[in-house]
């Protein structure tokens, strides 16, 4: 496992043609960056290298190959002491390392904004009203923040880390633009039902979030979040 | 205000570091993403001898989409249009971003080898190259010549 893990380290994403970022495996074997799967799995949803077909729910259960936050590999970058988060659901999502790497920078040059190609598509971080609108979709945008590393998140980019999680593993979810007035509203409204769960037994609040996990996503499957299949 | 994405530094460093042989493909100064492209007529082709200007873009989702590619010499072959619009699969449904500038030139340059006037863009010359092949290379050569020869 380390071998593997050590001697993805070296080789480099056929798509982003850098070092692995979180390696992802597609059922037909080959690895790619996990944002460079979903941009392939989301747009042409075929294989980069061999064309074979990605199944429409890959994207639910990736098979991550590295659960390490992959700080080793963005070493041309010196932005440890801020990260940059966008809001998801019921919390927030740290940005992979590479975008947090482009945002510091353009921050710290004092643009105004950030232009990220991310997972195939391209978003706009706008610093001073701290949102993410996707370019192609103005209605898609998320809420963003500069924080300390140290802040409570989901995950990295879609990748969720329990910290108390069972064995290491680790889930992804798909990147959701929220248009604010709506999901999260319905985002405080879960995360208030946790709440009023938490004095009671851990195990039920665990199956309580599950749930509400479950049925949030397959409702946000249905009303679906690939581009190009229409705006809301 | 738009940093170049990482991977389109990385293709060009190695464009101009490692460049591939009969092909050259520089960026333009004000545009990192425009290039100017010049391909060598493939040897043993109608196309030998000839220097082909092209031009290549990069749109803003590249890799997720296809560079756009265009031949600015006139050149005479069932594939290429009289505005130099290449018929190539890799450049339209069967783009896939784990191809490069370079992979994308190098099949251009394979193209100008092996015309295929069964999947025609200039239809009055894939006609001409199934009827009278040897005429159309005739062609070919004299379009070369004409028009991909004087620097």
């Amino acid at each position: 496992m380390v071998d593997v893990q050590d001697e993805l380290r070296e080789q480099a994403c056929g798509v982003c043609l850098e070092k692995y970022n979180h390696p992802t495996k597609l059922p037909c074997g080959h690895i790619f960056c996990f944002l460079c799967v979903k941009g392939i799995a989301i747009q042409s949803k075929k294989c980069a290298m061999c064309r074979t077909e990605i199944p429409h729910d890959y994207l639910n259960n990736p098979v991550l190959l590295d659960n390490i936050p992959c700080e080793k590999n963005s070493t041309d970058c010196r932005t440890h002491d801020y990260q940059w988060y966008y809001e998801g659901r019921n919390g927030w999502w740290k940005y992979d390392e590479r975008s947090n790497c482009d945002l510091e920078a353009a921050f710290i040059r004092g643009d105004k904004q950030c232009k990220l190609l991310l997972a195939g598509a391209l978003y706009h971080v706008d610093f001073e009203k701290n949102l993410q609108v996707r370019q192609n979709d103005q209605t898609r945008r998320r809420r963003v923040r500069r924080d300390t590393p140290t802040l409570p998140s989901k995950g990295i980019a879609g990748i969720k880390t329990n910290s108390e999680n069972l064995g290491g593993e680790i889930e992804a979810e798909l990147h959701r633009e929220h248009s604010e007035n709506t999901e999260n509203n319905e985002e405080i409204l879960v995360s208030e039902d946790l709440n009023a769960n938490a004095s009671e037994e851990d195990l039920i609040s665990e199956i309580v979030h599950t749930l509400s996990d479950i049925t949030l996503r397959t409702q946000e499957e249905t009303a679906s979040d690939l581009p190009d299949t229409g705006n809301r | 205000m738009a940093a170049l994405p990482r991977r389109i530094i990385k293709e060009t460093q190695r464009l101009m570091q490692e460049p591939v042989p009969g092909i050259s493909a520089v960026p333009s100064e004000t545009n990192a993403r425009y290039f100017h492209v010049i391909v060598t007529g493939p040897e043993d082709s109608p196309f030998e001898g000839g220097l082909f200007k092209l031009e290549l873009f990069l749109p803003e989702d590249y890799p997720m989409s296809a560079p756009k590619v265009r031949f600015i010499t006139k050149i005479y072959h069932p594939n290429i249009d009289r505005l130099g619009r290449i018929c190539l699969d890799i450049l339209k449904d069967k783009w896939s971003p784990a191809l490069q500038i370079r992979t994308v030139l190098l099949s251009i340059q394979a193209l100008l080898s092996a015309p295929n006037p069964d999947d025609p863009l200039a239809n009055d010359v894939a006609e001409l190259w199934k009827v009278n092949e040897s005429e159309a290379i005739r062609n070919a050569k004299e379009w070369t010549r004409r028009y991909a020869m004087d620097n």
